[in-house]
């Protein structure tokens, strides 16, 4: 008994290793946002990430006059370029190389045609003022949706009057990007991001399992998809039109335009999910293969740009049949056959 | 060869401090280590910053029906195994009955009318961290 004594005594302490989840919620870039750390309080990291969103807001928003966009927005066709901060430059550059990969699929200067249907700047959605643009209207708009931001060091500029710049498809995740390294920089081993349901994960959870990362039934918001395993520095960005729609006349109208039509893009998805080591595409494509549609979803990813076929997609079809590529198929548990839900493994 | 430890049968006064010390620091760590997901899933009623009820929905066997007492609005819970919804209730926004089931560790049901607050805790790990969309 002696000899056991000392043992027993340290299992004891070993059985409640696990610090309890810390977590910081706040509002930025017009939604909620949480950090919660995995591996002890460090309240320092919290506040610096969530003032490290705070200062990509002020840069980036379409509402704030001196953000780095809105100058940008005003001074379109002026041929005055703008000076920018580093992190905007950036920004734009990798927004520029997600529009020509995709065919413009995902379009950083959509802003005329959003602001028409009344899904652009105005902030908050309950003010929001949507109405049906005529083809006409459209047809005047949609010139100005072609040409890309000019990006020379941090000078940039929009070539033709009316243009605007609108990053709502790939803020997020370039603030994840940055609130990752702030983490990092502050020791952080494990933790979860959620920036508006742009979910990433640093590191794993303290028993060494992965993050396990939900995907909303674009049918039911209580209800889910599936669960996937996120691994370590990968992010999960899921882009669907129940997320911002109006209804006028009977027909359903969302907030994912299609470039090439100007209007909602109408590709048999209810969602895509992409799951990313690279934030930035995570966002970007997930709405630009909402545009695309599950065949050329996965064409792409079959055969497509180098950052497709490194990612890993979720596809939910109207049809009520959900795609999953394969390298999620370790881990996933599939939760939307009681809702009707069918689920499909794509291989390459 | 024997250990010398052997020959020392009697603990000391050291041993005893040890002993203490580390019963101590485990306490501690387990107080401020407990996951929230420890313990049966409970459903925990608030009206008006008091506790009035609390249910083990696991050991619910069949479907119950129970009037909150004291609700300004008359309220009233279902309970199912495993899970609590709001079944009726006669405030003005009716949000609480909108929420629909709650299941899981975390989950709150709230009606503000009724300043009334139904929330669960425990019911091992939960399935998911975060949700994405």
């Amino acid at each position: 008994m002696k000899r056991a004594l000392p043992f027993l005594l340290l299992l004891s302490l070993l059985s409640g290793c696990a610090p309890e989840p810390v977590s910081q919620s706040f509002f930025a870039m017009d939604t909620v946002m949480s950090v919660t750390l995995y591996d002890g309080g460090d309240t320092d990291a919290l506040v610096a990430a969530q003032q490290e969103v705070n200062r990509l807001d002020q840069l980036w928003s379409r509402t704030r006059p001196e953000s780095d966009v809105s100058r940008l927005n005003a001074a379109a066709g002026s041929g005055t370029p703008v000076e920018v901060d580093p992190d905007t430059a950036a920004l734009l550059e990798q927004a520029d190389r997600a529009a020509r990969e995709s065919g413009m699929a995902f379009d950083p200067v959509m802003a005329p045609v959003m602001d028409a249907w009344g899904f652009g700047a105005t902030g908050s959605e309950s003010t929001a003022v949507h109405r049906v643009p005529s083809q006409a209207e459209l047809d005047a708009l949609l010139p100005l949706t072609r040409d890309l931001p000019r990006v020379e060091g941090t000078a940039v500029s929009l070539p033709l009057a009316g243009q605007a710049v609108d990053l709502g498809g790939i803020a997020k995740g370039a603030a994840a990007g940055h609130v990752l390294e702030v983490l990092t920089g502050h020791g952080v081993g494990s933790a979860i991001i959620d920036l508006g349901g742009n979910i990433t994960a640093l590191g794993e959870k303290p028993d060494g399992s992965p993050f396990r990362v939900m995907v909303k039934d674009p049918r039911d918001s209580e209800g889910g998809i599936c669960v996937l395993s996120l691994a370590d520095g990968a992010t999960c960005s899921t882009s669907g039109g129940y997320e911002r729609y109006f209804e006028e006349d009977g027909q359903v109208y969302h907030h994912i335009i299609d470039p090439s039509t100007g209007y909602p893009a109408r590709s048999g998805l209810l969602s895509v999910t992409v799951v990313s080591q690279d934030p930035y595409w995570a966002d970007a494509w997930s709405t630009a293969l909402f545009v695309l549609g599950a065949e050329e979803a996965l064409d792409l990813w079959r055969e497509g740009p180098e950052t497709v076929q490194a990612m890993e997609l979720v596809l939910v079809e109207e049809s009520g049949r959900v795609l999953v590529t394969e390298g999620l198929e370790e881990d996933l548990e599939f939760l939307g056959e009681e809702a009707g839900y069918t689920c499909e493994i794509v291989r390459r | 060869m024997r250990s010398s430890a052997a020959d020392h049968a009697r603990p000391t006064l050291w041993d005893g401090a040890v002993v203490l010390l580390l019963l101590l620091a485990a306490g501690a760590v387990l107080l401020f280590a407990l996951p929230r997901e420890s313990g049966p899933l409970t459903a925990v009623v608030v009206l008006d910053g008091r506790e009035v009820a609390r249910y083990a929905l696991d050991d619910v066997e069949a479907p119950t029906v129970i009037e909150v007492p004291g609700a300004p609005y008359p309220i009233s819970l279902e309970l199912q195994p495993g899970r609590i919804r709001v079944a009726h209730s006669d405030c003005p926004s009716q949000d609480c009955v909108r929420t629909g089931w709650a299941s899981r560790a975390g989950a709150q049901i709230v009606c503000l009318p009724n300043r009334l607050v139904v929330s669960l805790s425990g019911g091992g790990a939960p399935a998911y961290d975060a949700v994405s969309g």
